[in-house]
């Protein structure tokens, strides 16, 4: 297996990738509605064309099975810290699963966020994500915070 | 407590003569929050947070129409705040816009009297006016206000996590 960074002729494999995501997300709560197909255009916009962004393949027998991306994300001019990187998808596709690949590009994003003089890599996972959330406990994750939300009629 | 029942009480938009009134609040949610997280090293507030804070409410919340501060003004001090936003969302999802409360805070001595929770109500009518569909917020897990957003029918959304690099 090898991870490398993603580059634009992979967007077609990321972006169904990521549409297995979203349907999964859609479950949570209906702010999570994806616009139908829109996999290439989110892994494009956030990834390839963002100077921001940032995102790692794992590949196998040149086939990518996962990916996770990144952006950096800017703080309110109040705090000390004036930007993090914010980890916007960890996505391996599900035969793969269990094999440490996932724990291997949350890896890879650190170290870029250790070259790019980033201090905190941030995320946001739903409550009801418990295989994300442990996840990401394993990768060292500390709990910041909640989002709290209300609907309004 | 006679006193206190003719006092008049009032939520409202803030106006430009509040400014250095209202970034004493904010001062004291800041210190407050330090007291409570001394070790939340990632929200550690810059050197100049007030007067940051300050310009980004005149040069950005005063000339905004997507965002707003209402204050509670109880004889002729003003005892709490609160901060609303329209959040655009990116394209790829059906719902493009959220509204979000980045700040709520009533000095401690007038707690209890439900002035956060007018507040509040005051900043969801705003953002129901703004034809939007959900209000979100970020609070500490341990914060005592967890339950308040609660009995105002806010419910648990997304866990926030942090890798120290």
């Amino acid at each position: 297996m090898m991870i490398r960074p993603a580059k634009r002729e992979d967007i077609l494999e990321m972006g169904k990738m990521y549409e297995i995501v979203a349907e999964v997300h859609k479950e949570y709560h209906p702010i999570f509605h994806e616009v139908e197909n829109c996999g290439v255009n989110a892994v494009t916009t956030n990834y390839i064309d963002n100077r921001n962004g940032i995102a790692f393949v794992a590949e196998e027998n040149s086939e990518i099975v996962g990916f996770a991306g990144a952006q950096i994300k800017l703080m309110p001019e109040t705090f000390k810290i004036k930007y993090t990187l914010h980890l916007t998808d960890v996505v391996v596709l599900p035969e793969y699963r269990g094999k440490g690949i996932g724990l291997k590009l949350i890896e890879k994003i650190k170290e870029w966020a250790g070259e790019n003089k980033i201090q905190y890599i941030t995320l946001s996972v739903s409550f009801k994500n418990n295989f994300a959330v442990q996840l990401y406990e394993k990768a060292g994750f500390k709990d910041l915070s909640k989002d709290m939300i209300m609907d309004v009629d | 407590m006679v006193s206190s029942k003719k006092a008049v009480k009032m939520i409202r938009k803030i106006r430009v003569e509040d400014i250095d009134e209202v970034v004493e609040l904010f001062d004291a949610l800041g210190k407050e929050h330090l007291t409570l997280y001394p070790n939340r090293h990632m929200y550690k507030l810059d050197r100049n947070a007030n007067e940051n804070w300050k310009s980004y409410v005149l040069n950005d919340i005063f000339l905004s129409k997507e965002k707003e501060i209402f204050v509670c003004e109880l004889n002729d001090v003003l005892c709490g705040y609160v901060t609303i936003e329209i959040r655009k969302r990116p394209p790829i999802f059906t719902i493009k816009e959220e509204a979000y409360i980045s700040d709520l805070y009533v000095l401690d001595r007038y707690r209890g009297e439900g002035i956060g929770k007018k507040l509040v109500e005051k900043a969801i009518q705003w953002a129901k006016n703004k034809k939007v569909k959900n209000v979100s917020l970020e609070v500490e897990e341990k914060n005592k206000s967890v339950d308040f957003y609660k009995k105002i029918n806010f419910r648990d959304h997304m866990k926030q996590m942090v890798l120290k690099v």
